[in-house]
């Protein structure tokens, strides 16, 4: 028996576990795969971590980081072990497993649910056609390129531009194959700014705004997808349609919250996020279950995601302590420039500080958002720009019990700004400040940067481009180590070395962060591992498997 | 013949030319549409002659040409079978089963790289009453001897099976007028366990139907099958008991001397049969007229379909159609809302005349049609729930009937052509008639035995799925693939697919392994299990380049992005 059951092992779950033992409960964490860190684990590219470690890693650094953390304490971790029915028995929880031992139960106090998200298919978005191979989505794509090392296309053309996309255009162009343009049915990019900049401008993958894939063709193998433009009411245009010869179609077309347990226990859902209405404790509308990471609502940063598994095990922890006391529960209100919020409820009595995820439905310039309970204002926040690809957050300490909170846009600027024609992240310190570059490129003005150094940066930028590689080597059991350049290099350099990548079979055991390649084709930058190639579960399974019924 | 012609010619407004051969009606000319090509057709089947062969050519469309196998060698060259069954649909298989009672050489041949690749799992997969044939049909006949059979055939088999009963309900009281006309053909077609029930009594049976009828026709005796592994169980059971499979493997033409089929030639080799089945889907009139005994044409009639979460499944337990004033002739022909035996629902088919006989393809249009005619029976049903849709097409004739007989001919050929809906349900019986056929031919030349060691039985691992709690610890605790789950939206094993990699018809592709463990057939539709898939086919020895979704050509992957070089740290 334990006191928190925590269900799935990616940052949200990892995060999670480790708040809630650190809170003094007994955890448990369950994951269907065989090796923890959920789907970071393919997220070979860097740009994690930035608000949360101030540094910028890549996914299984990242991830690891957690799981060496999760190692070191008691917590109990089962992995390949697939969660088969949760069921809520007076006040405890019956989770029948399956793995390789067979079938058994265990019970806890609480459950926090960190599953994760599954991605739309083509199915979901309606695509006709013909039912060839060679339609992917982003995310299986990138495990098979990243973790198994298969290409799935020569030439292929990318509908959607969700940050998956964007980053699997990049890495499919730097594996050699032409990624002939990303189409978008939308007329703003779903993905964030500086994925376009550093995934298609970066190597010059054009992308169609209002256009999409309308009929694929070929009886085998993709061998050509109809685009067409769409107009505001995303009709086609008629007679716009548009042939293009190519060996694949990647989807990304959007995440949906993996949600099958939060429906099987019958826990309300909200239409919008698709995840569970939630209170500030991360509980949803069964008590004691939890639920945190993109299994409650799409994050676009991972480092939300952990923040919020961390909140989640430690208010898991506290209602198994029967420390979390809830009476009344009110649903937050908020207007209508917002797509949602989360927490959606407000539970009494108070305990603290709230803090709101929200997302808007519109690009809002200068905005600021207040928000106020029983008439009266609480907190203010004024946000330069306001993306409904990007997840904001406000932190607010409500004063009146039973009252419900109130989120409006109390201020926006009226002129339509600009479109920034670039943006970067700037490398010169942790801050990462994210640099915004307006006007044409013979002739821009730089906004975002805090100081001289970051401006240098970004006019360099112009001039020669430089970034860091992120890639997989091969091992010498024909897995992928994921490895990258430990500085900047060239991006004209990157077809070069990685024909040298391509070369390099890894024989020792290597651990995360040790050199590969020196100074890899005298770039002055050295080749380093991203991973540590073990198994971090590995005689960690000390759950017993007994059926208790 | 001049008559015909001329008065098909004024009518139509097309130069259409017409010539008696082989006892049937050949239309030619030239003419716009597709659906004018498919109405002079169906015209011409009024003047009385034992099939209209339609070779009228349109200008909106090319001539629909079989996709080919990519392979070629000559691995089946020169070998000598009793019996040759071309295609390995429902029909093909089961005609295979029933044939292996015999002491038989038998060969089932099939151009694509599975069983049931075509009509067989493309389907709606109902057990349909015998309710819309006409009675004087083969349809009719085979409708209802099937039906019967269905039951026993699927405990020996082990496939999936459930009466779950079929309604049409009846939107107005007008309609008690077609009362008579439905229960004349209900004896005439001795349809069994039919009743009907007002709204109120038929709401407390299945509440969640909107309340816009006023009474329904229940048959109770319908049902509904897993197509494909009802093909799958005929075929394993036919492997088991001798007969043999060669997929990739297309006919091409026959040698003919003296009205007989000496030698058959596919990609593969030459084969040498002593009596050839004709189970060959669409394309059976190309099989007939390759053998020199055209007598009918195949016009595909498109069906689309749609499949709904498993989260919408309570909303109805029977079949559910509604009857329009158009169809009150022809009842059960506008599809409807279908349960499916793994617990989703299936909307559809629809109807649509289309040039190409193996045009899979899906549209915007099916699925508006589905959902407005079929969607809206039921309260709470929204295209969100869609979690996948295809499309089949049926090969209808223009007689729009079975041919299930010796070819008039060729003395050594036998037709079970035309086989459109409800074929699914009528295999079990076409295939005991065209077994005896084969057998009568087989007897002239030498005298036949039963095969000794016929099992109707499929000897097959369990179910896991199925089994009890107890069952599957058991199980695990011998095999522990059976404990790891490798598809989350199912809840397939690693077990399971295994036991589908090593069947005694095994999958070879990926769509293989889909069709026999529903691996991938969920709501995330492969994305999280299609790595796994590939990861296991590695490990048993399958080079992860030459996995492919369905046959040669559809390739999964180009190539690899690691070759392993020669740096070696
Ligand atoms: C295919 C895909 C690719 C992505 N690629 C990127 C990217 O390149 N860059 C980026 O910034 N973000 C990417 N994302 C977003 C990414 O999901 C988040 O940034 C982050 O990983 C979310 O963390 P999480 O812990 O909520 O979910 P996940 O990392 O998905 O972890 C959930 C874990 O729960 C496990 N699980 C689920 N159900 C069960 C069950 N019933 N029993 C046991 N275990 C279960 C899963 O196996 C998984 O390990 C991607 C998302 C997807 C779906
Ligand atoms: C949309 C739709 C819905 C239906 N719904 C139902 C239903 O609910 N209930 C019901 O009872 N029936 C239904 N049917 C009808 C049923 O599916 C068919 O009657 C049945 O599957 C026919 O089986 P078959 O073996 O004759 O044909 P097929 O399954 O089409 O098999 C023919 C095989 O022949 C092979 N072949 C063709 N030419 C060659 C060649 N030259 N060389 C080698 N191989 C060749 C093909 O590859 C194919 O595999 C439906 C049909 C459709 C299309």
């Amino acid at each position: 028996m334990y006191d928190v059951a925590v269900i799935g092992a990616g940052p949200a779950g990892l995060a999670a576990a480790i708040s809630a033992y650190k809170n003094g409960s007994s955890v448990v964490i369950i994951e269907r795969e065989p090796e923890l860190g959920g789907i970071l684990k393919q997220c070979i590219h860097d740009g994690f971590g930035i608000l949360h470690f101030r540094k910028r890693l890549t996914g299984p650094e990242y991830a690891e980081l957690f799981i060496e953390e999760l190692l070191k304490t008691d917590v109990s971790v089962l992995t390949s072990t697939f969660l088969l029915d949760v069921q809520k028995e007076q006040d405890l929880f019956n989770l029948t497993l399956q793995n390789a031992k067979g079938i058994f139960s265990i019970q806890s106090k609480a459950i926090v649910l960190a599953t994760g998200c599954r991605e739309r298919t083509s199915r979901q978005i309606f695509i006709h056609g013909d039912r060839p191979a060679g339609i992917m989505t982003a995310g299986t794509a990138q495990r098979f390129v990243n973790m198994v090392g298969l290409l799935p296309f020569r030439r292929c053309v990318v509908l959607g531009s969700g940050d998956i996309g964007l980053i699997m255009a990049r890495r499919l162009t730097i594996e050699g194959a032409k990624v002939i343009g990303v189409y978008e049915i939308k007329p703003e990019p779903a993905g964030l700014l500086r994925n376009v900049s550093q995934c298609l401008h970066d190597f010059k993958i054009p992308l169609y705004l209002s256009h999409t894939v309308s009929k694929v063709f070929g009886r085998n193998r993709v061998e050509k997808v109809e685009v067409v433009k769409v107009d505001r009411n995303l009709s086609f245009v008629p007679e716009s349609e548009r042939t293009i010869e190519c060996d694949g179609l990647l989807l990304a077309v959007g995440l949906i919250p993996e949600n099958e347990l939060a429906e099987r226990l019958s826990l309300q859902i909200d239409q919008v996020t698709n995840g569970p209405f939630v209170d500030q404790y991360f509980m949803g509308s069964m008590e004691g279950v939890f639920s945190c990471g993109n299994s409650l609502h799409v994050h676009d940063l991972v480092d939300y995601v952990t923040w919020t598994g961390f909140e989640a095990g430690r208010c898991a922890s506290e209602y198994a302590k029967d420390k979390l006391k809830v009476q009344k529960r009110v649903p937050l209100k908020f207007d209508s420039s917002l797509q949602y919020c989360v927490p959606q409820l407000l539970s009494f009595p108070l305990t603290g500080k709230v803090r709101i995820y929200f997302r808007t439905k519109s690009k809002l310039v200068n905005a600021q958002i207040a928000v106020s309970q029983a008439g009266q204002e609480l907190v203010s926040k004024n946000f330069k720009i306001l993306r409904p690809q990007q997840i904001e957050f406000i932190d607010v300490p409500p004063k009146f019990e039973n009252e419900p909170l109130e989120i409006s846009l109390k201020r926006v600027s009226s002129h339509e700004q600009d479109q920034p024609f670039k943006s970067l992240v700037c490398i010169v310190c942790p801050k990462g400040c994210e640099i915004e570059l307006y006007g044409s490129a013979s002739n821009p003005t730089f906004e975002g940067y805090s100081c001289e150094r970051g401006l240098e940066f970004a006019k360099q930028d112009i001039i020669n481009p430089k970034r860091v590689l992120c890639t997989t080597v091969l091992t010498k059991d024909s897995r992928l180590l994921p490895v990258r350049t430990d500085r900047e290099i060239p991006l004209e350099s990157f077809e070069r070395v990685m024909n040298r990548v391509k070369n390099i079979v890894v024989k020792k055991p290597v651990r995360r962060g040790e050199v590969i390649v020196e100074n890899i084709e005298n770039t002055n930058v050295n080749l380093v591992a991203t991973a540590t190639l073990y198994n971090p579960s590995g005689g960690r399974t000390n759950v017993e498997a007994r059926l208790e019924r | 013949m001049r008559r015909i012609g001329d008065f098909l010619s004024k009518k139509f407004s097309a130069a259409i030319h017409c010539e008696e051969k082989n006892g049937a009606l050949f239309l030619y000319g030239k003419v716009k549409s597709w659906d004018q090509v498919v109405k002079i057709g169906k015209f011409a089947t009024r003047f009385g002659f034992r099939g209209v062969v339609n070779k009228i050519e349109c200008e909106e469309a090319k001539p629909s040409v079989p996709k080919v196998p990519l392979v070629r060698d000559a691995s089946l060259h020169g070998r000598k079978v009793d019996v040759l069954i071309i295609g390995a649909g429902v029909i093909g298989c089961a005609i295979a089963r029933e044939l292996s009672r015999w002491k038989l050489n038998i060969l089932v041949v099939d151009k694509e790289s599975d069983v049931a690749m075509h009509q067989s799992s493309h389907n709606a997969g109902m057990m349909h009453p015998p309710i819309a044939p006409h009675p004087k049909s083969k349809k009719a006949h085979y409708n209802r001897k099937g039906l019967d059979m269905v039951e026993t055939l699927s405990r020996e088999l082990d496939f999936p099976f459930e009466r779950n009963g079929m309604t049409i309900l009846f939107p107005s009281v007008w309609y008690i007028f077609s009362l008579p006309f439905v229960k004349v053909r209900e004896i005439q077609n001795r349809v069994k366990d039919a009743e009907i029930l007002n709204a109120s009594k038929f709401l407390k049976i299945e509440p969640n139907v909107k309340k816009n009828f006023s009474w329904a026709y229940v048959i109770w005796e319908a049902g509904v099958v897993d197509p494909f592994q009802m093909t799958l169980a005929f075929a394993e059971n036919a492997v088991q008991n001798g007969a043999e499979f060669r997929f990739n493997t297309f006919v091409e033409g026959f040698t003919v001397e003296n009205d007989r089929i000496e030698a058959v030639i596919t990609n593969r080799g030459t084969i040498f049969p002593k009596v050839v089945v004709n189970a060959a889907g669409v394309w059976a009139d190309r099989i007939a007229s390759l053998a020199n005994d055209e007598f009918f044409t195949i016009h595909p009639r498109k069906g689309e379909m749609a499949i709904i979460d498993k989260k919408k499944s309570n909303l109805s337990r029977l079949t559910l159609s509604k009857v329009s004033l158009k169809q009150l002739g022809s009842i059960t022909k506008g599809g409807g809302l279908i349960p499916t035996v793994h617990g989703n629902l299936l909307l559809g088919p629809t109807a649509v005349e289309i040039p190409e006989r193996e045009d899979y393809s899906t549209t915007e249009e099916g699925l508006d049609e589905l959902f407005k005619k079929h969607a809206s029976l039921v309260e709470g049903l929204s295209r969100k729930d869609v979690i996948n849709y295809f499309a089949g097409t049926r090969a209808a004739t223009y007689e729009e009937d079975f041919i299930v007989e010796p070819s008039q001919k060729i003395h050594n050929l036998i037709h079970a052509a035309g086989i459109q809906s409800p074929g699914l349900t009528s295999a079990p019986a076409i295939a005991e008639d065209i077994a005896t056929m084969c057998i009568e031919k087989l007897q002239k030349e030498r005298k036949i035995v039963p095969n000794e060691k016929f099992c109707p039985v499929r000897k097959k691992d369990p179910d896991f799925k199925k089994l009890s709690l107890e069952e599957k610890q058991r199980i695990i605790a011998k095999n522990p693939n059976y404990g790891i789950v490798i598809c989350r939206c199912e809840t397939v094993t690693k077990g399971e697919v295994l036991q589908a990699l090593h069947g005694n018809v095994p999958a070879t592709t990926l769509d293989g392994i889909k069709w026999r463990t529903r691996c991938g057939m969920g709501r995330c539709q492969g994305g999280f299990c299609t790595p796994f898939l590939v990861e296991l086919m590695q490990e048993v020895g399958i080079d992860p380049l030459t996995i492919t979704k369905k046959g040669p050509g559809s390739e999964l992957f180009v190539s690899r992005t690691r070759l392993g070089g020669d740096e070696h740290v």
